[in-house]
């Protein structure tokens, strides 16, 4: 009899590929508050939000042979996907759904955790802790347009359209941002997230 | 080294760190995704930004989602037939596996069977994708179905079984991967019919069929997958007063390495070289056929 939950996020990828219902139930187990969470900021709609999580979760089913370890961490690639999903909604959504307001993004740092257990909530914090600070080095131009592409699902011509700014300056501050972004995460800790 | 100086000449410069963002066009999107296919140093320095953006969604506040919303959830993947809420194992321990627990009373069945039916009618409208004729035309009968469940609290769990598998028909009719192999009689005649969506590279499939007669006592409807003459048994289709059927079939090869889909009308002992009557039948094109 396997035990799934004493199995690691990429023994339950590879379980959940070869169609083992227990797998996914237990990956769900895992990141199903994440994935909501994410998806409830990002739509601002309990209801789409839950239709996000559900396909997010069925695509994880679906695509989960497609993943591939040195595509990074099981964690990186469900959030990855569940980021993916949101942002087709909000792009094919886009005229009918209240956008966050800016004034939101001052409200996630160190936003308190709901119904999770204390060992968990210490984890998420010091991950939280740790992009806080890693955003805090960027310049505000460039803080400003990984919010928009992260958690408005803007294009980068459409930041360029909307911050009134040249396609190219738009780029390189995605570009120098996600740079920085990646080596004060590594410079602030190694362990995977 | 002549290999490397020609991949860092095609490097996608400047569109990894868009591209872990979601922030590419649809083009520059498929440009990277092909680079990534032939480039390891790509795909590590994308792992490494994924894991950045992947912290970026920890930012928000955390909220567990609804707990019926896990239940949902397993059962649209319900491939083989669902357990019995009353013998369905506890399907984990601890509190964090509490999302999947199954609430074995008749009073959620129906507002959720509801709310499923509901929800897959949004869900289908949100992904926006062709659903056909066909579909269109099941996806009544399974409203029909829904409809009846509604008043059929005695037999919730066997209507709850159903649903599921409409959900996951649903769901793969909206699938653009999904190919349907619509089944006919051999001969032309009669009003039955049927058709198998077939997704995951052939490895899943769900089967409906309409209008069928019920069956003689002791005989049922069954599934065949036929190659070079041999026939491998993959189901049987439970057929209600409607002549509705439903069947999700894990099949033990992919179903494009079979040459036909059969129907039969056999006695319920029926066997792998048992001969039924033919009610239904469809020719299975080879797994490179364009659809």
């Amino acid at each position: 009899m396997v035990e799934y939950q004493e199995l690691d996020d990429r023994q339950l990828i590879r379980q959940t590929a070869l169609g083992v219902r227990e797998a996914l139930e237990e990956l769900y187990n895992r990141y199903s508050t994440p994935v909501f969470s994410l998806a409830r900021f990002m739509l601002r709609h309990e209801a789409l939000a839950e239709e996000a999580t559900q396909d997010i979760f069925l695509n994880i089913w679906l695509k989960s042979d497609s993943y591939r370890a040195d595509r990074g961490d099981p964690k990186a690639w469900i959030m990855s996907v569940a980021h993916h999903k949101v942002i087709d909604i909000i792009r094919s959504r886009r005229r009918n759904i209240n956008l966050t307001d800016p004034k939101d993004y001052e409200t996630l740092d160190l936003l308190p955790s709901r119904g999770r257990a204390t060992d968990e909530e210490a984890v998420l914090n010091l991950e939280r802790e740790r992009i806080n600070k890693a955003l805090a080095v960027l310049p505000e131009a460039q803080r400003e347009v990984i919010m928009l592409a992260y958690f408005e699902g803007y294009s980068q011509s459409e930041i360029s359209n909307k911050l009134n700014q040249p396609l190219g300056t738009v780029k390189t501050r995605v570009r120098l941002a996600m740079q920085k972004l990646r080596v004060e995460l590594e410079e602030n800790g190694t362990e995977p997230i | 080294m002549a290999q490397n100086q020609s991949e860092n000449r095609s490097h996608p410069e400047g569109l990894l760190e868009g591209y872990a963002l979601d922030a590419l066009t649809e083009g520059e999107a498929s440009l990277v995704e092909a680079h990534l296919e032939l480039c390891g140093d790509c795909r590590e320095t994308l792992a490494q930004l994924q894991q950045a953006t992947a912290l970026l969604g920890l930012l928000v506040e955390q909220q567990a989602p609804p707990v019926y919303l896990g239940t949902q959830i397993l059962a649209s993947l319900s491939l083989a037939r669902v357990d019995s809420p009353t013998t369905r194992r506890p399907s984990s321990t601890g509190s964090s596996s509490t999302n999947f627990r199954r609430i074995s009373t008749s009073t959620w069945a129906l507002p959720l069977a509801a709310a499923m039916v509901i929800g897959l009618f949004s869900f289908s409208l949100i992904l926006n994708l062709r659903v056909s004729a066909r579909v269109d035309q099941l996806t009544r009968e399974n409203s029909v179905l829904s409809a009846r469940m509604d008043q059929a609290e005695d037999h919730d769990a066997e209507l709850l079984d159903t649903m599921h598998q409409m959900q996951l028909a649903s769901f793969m009719s909206v699938n653009p991967d999904t190919q349907p192999l619509i089944l006919e009689p051999p001969n032309g005649s009669g009003s039955s019919e049927g058709v198998l969506l077939v997704a995951n590279k052939g490895n899943r499939a769900v089967l409906m069929v309409s209008n069928m007669e019920q069956p003689p006592p002791f005989r049922s409807y069954y599934v065949w997958l036929v190659r070079n003459g041999n026939r491998i048994l993959v189901g049987q289709v439970p057929v209600d007063a409607s002549g509705w059927g439903s069947l999700s079939l894990s099949p033990p090869e992919p179903v494009f390495m079979f040459d036909w889909v059969n129907l039969t009308v056999e006695d319920q002992e029926g066997t792998n070289t048992s001969r039924g009557e033919m009610v239904l039948r469809s020719k299975i094109p080879p797994a490179d056929f364009p659809r």
